[in-house]
């Protein structure tokens, strides 16, 4: 689901770098028809380029925070607005134009990019294109222009909010549709107390996917994802009733198994290793994954075994070490 | 970027941009542009009704307000594209490029959309009347691009926060588990309760007065429970509790230790037989039914 808001929200962004792409496609034509051939290199350069930034966003998407087409799009736009020489019947159109630009700004890019584009954009707005108007009229555009920003900051960051507020809310991984880390902490505090009120032994497995990093890298998160989906699936499979499956980090998954002694859950870590060395198709080689049994100690708090879990994790091993090894001030 | 760092710099955004509505209706009453000087205030009146803390005003009142506040806005934006002195400078036109960011960060879905659209075509119909040339093109261009843009990027995340809507684990107003994770948790908990040969109880705990609940009652009545007995939100009047038991007989002993904690609750109780469908049981526990519905 997840993925297919990203791809919707990907096609938006696409047919916008390709209307942009087609309007400069239009004054170049206009321009030629009109023969003012001074102003043409611009619009005509930067057609194929936003056209081709659309065909790319339609077709794949970036997992960088910030997306590389929407920074060359965005430069693309701010050079424009302040070198492109002036074509149209008066000067208010590049002002007009330079008001626009934080509205696209805050829509295509995390807001302190944004921001600074922005920023950058109305200081050579200023220095450029608006330095033969007077002080009023330069506080007001300023102003102006200001108002704009924010209200796109704000349209940008309220969206996003709400989204991530249900996100929370949810409790469950969007990827693997298991139970989140989150929700893992406060099932962890229950079980815990369950256990020691019950006086019943508790189990868990970490099941660490060594391969999910570099087969991102190499395959894309596409592929990664389908990876995890398809290890989490067979990891719910594996469990018995009454266990419960978490995904902790990004490359590890959780087995909470109440009432299971040591033996409990050595003999499921060798039932569930097997099968996933057996049936996970890895496009990278052999499976590499490690499963950590762990139980809860005879009077040991929930914090504290979260600690442990923490401290068992072998991916974040060398972490721990070179946080043991800083000098402390 | 945190939720509360999230939530903290929106509550900056808006403090930011009814700042700038405030300063430029200021600004234009002092030069004697009474229009301009109200779509301003109107302005800042939107976003100084959505600051306005929760206990001044009830959530439904806030709706209100900052619907009709925004229809004020929406007027007096709208009679800019009549005034000739207005609609020929395009920093004030700018103002319509703001307003789909506006009404969709502020107002619900629906509403902000029939807005938006709405204004939108007006805006085009007097635009189409009074500007001309290359003025017109531009501005047109710009208010259906910022219309189309805002509208789909708000639609998607519509549509994303359906689902999600969908998926909740968790009533929104109270934070508890709601009636979808009690249908999940009971049916694991049946399972489990018959794999370890234990029982499970359930209880229904609602107010004397049939009143809703409130923040401080929940917190009191959560400390009378154990972190494994978990209360779900099945109406804003009724809870449920997921009692797991060490055999049958424990239900009746843990409902009357309940009730003395929470004197001013009405409780119900009763055992799930390992069998039992949710539903049923959930109608046997509204019933006040202390036997053994899956008997």
């Amino acid at each position: 689901m997840r993925r297919a808001f990203s791809q919707q929200q990907r096609r938006v962004t696409a047919s916008l770098y390709l209307v942009l792409g087609l309007g400069m496609g239009l004054l170049a034509t206009q321009v030629y028809l009109s023969g003012y051939y001074q102003a043409i290199l611009l619009p005509a350069l930067l057609t194929p380029i936003l056209l081709g930034l659309g065909l790319l966003r339609w077709q794949t998407s970036s997992h960088l925070p910030y997306d590389p087409a929407a920074v060359t799009a965005l430069i693309c736009l701010g050079v424009f607005l302040l070198i492109q020489p002036e074509t149209l019947s008066g000067f208010t159109h590049w002002h007009f134009a330079g008001l626009f630009y934080p509205l696209i700004a805050f829509y295509l890019l995390p807001n302190t990019a944004s921001l600074a584009l922005s920023l950058l954009l109305l200081s050579g707005l200023l220095v450029l294109r608006l330095d033969s108007l007077g002080l009023a009229d330069q506080l007001v555009f300023c102003l102006q222009y200001l108002l704009l920003l924010t209200s796109a900051w704000l349209y940008g960051l309220s969206s996003r909010l709400k989204t991530r507020k249900l996100e929370k809310l949810t409790g469950q991984d969007a990827i693997t549709g298991l139970l989140n880390a989150e929700h893992l902490q406060s099932r962890l505090h229950a079980e815990v107390a369950r256990s020691r009120a019950t006086q019943r032994p508790l189990a868990l497995l970490l099941i660490e996917l060594h391969q999910f990093p570099l087969v991102r890298e190499e395959l894309g998160p596409a592929s990664a994802d389908a990876f995890l989906q398809e290890t989490s699936q067979l990891t719910l499979n594996t469990c018995r009733t009454g266990d419960e499956a978490f995904r902790l980090d990004e490359l590890t998954l959780l087995l909470l198994l109440p009432n299971t002694t040591i033996n409990g859950a050595l003999v499921l870590r060798e039932r569930l290793y097997h099968r996933l060395l057996h049936e996970v198709i890895c496009e990278l080689g052999p499976l590499d994954t490690t499963i950590t049994p762990l139980v809860l100690q005879p009077g040991e708090k929930s914090e504290a075994l979260w600690q442990r879990i923490g401290d068992s994790c072998y991916h974040t091993l060398s972490e721990r070490v070179d946080d043991q090894l800083a000098p402390t001030p | 970027m945190g939720l509360l760092e999230s939530i903290r710099t929106l509550t900056w955004c808006q403090l930011l941009a009814g700042s700038f509505f405030a300063l430029f209706s200021a600004w234009y009453f002092y030069t004697g542009d009474q229009l301009l000087a109200l779509v301003y205030l109107s302005g800042c009146l939107v976003l100084l009704v959505h600051l306005l803390p929760d206990p001044l005003l009830s959530s439904d009142k806030r709706q209100t307000l900052t619907l009709l506040a925004f229809f004020l806005y929406t007027l007096v934006t709208l009679v800019l594209l009549i005034t000739p002195e207005h609609y020929l400078s395009l920093t004030q036109l700018s103002l319509h490029l703001a307003f789909p960011y506006l009404a969709f960060s502020l107002l619900p879905f629906r509403p902000a959309l029939l807005l938006v659209l709405g204004f939108a075509l007006l805006a085009n119909l007097l635009a189409m009347l009074h500007l001309e040339g290359s003025l017109r093109v531009t501005f047109l261009a710009a208010l259906w691009l910022v219309t189309l843009m805002t509208s789909v990027y708000s639609f998607t995340h519509q549509l994303r926060q359906q689902n999600l809507k969908n998926r909740l684990n968790r009533d929104l107003h109270s934070g508890l588990f709601n009636r979808r994770q009690l249908h999940d948790d009971l049916v694991k908990e049946q399972q489990r309760a018959q794999r370890e040969g234990t029982a499970l109880g359930l209880l229904q705990l609602e107010q004397e007065a049939g009143q809703p609940w409130t923040t401080k009652q929940l917190t009191e009545l959560s400390q009378c429970f154990a972190p494994f007995e978990r209360i779900y939100s099945l109406s804003t009047q009724a809870l449920i509790v997921l009692l797991p038991l060490g055999d049958k007989s424990q239900l009746q002993v843990r409902q009357e230790q309940v009730g003395t904690e929470l004197p001013w609750a009405r409780i119900h109780a009763c055992n799930c037989a390992p069998d039992a469908q949710p539903t049923s049981l959930l109608a046997a526990v509204q019933a006040g039914n202390q036997k053994d519905p899956g008997a």
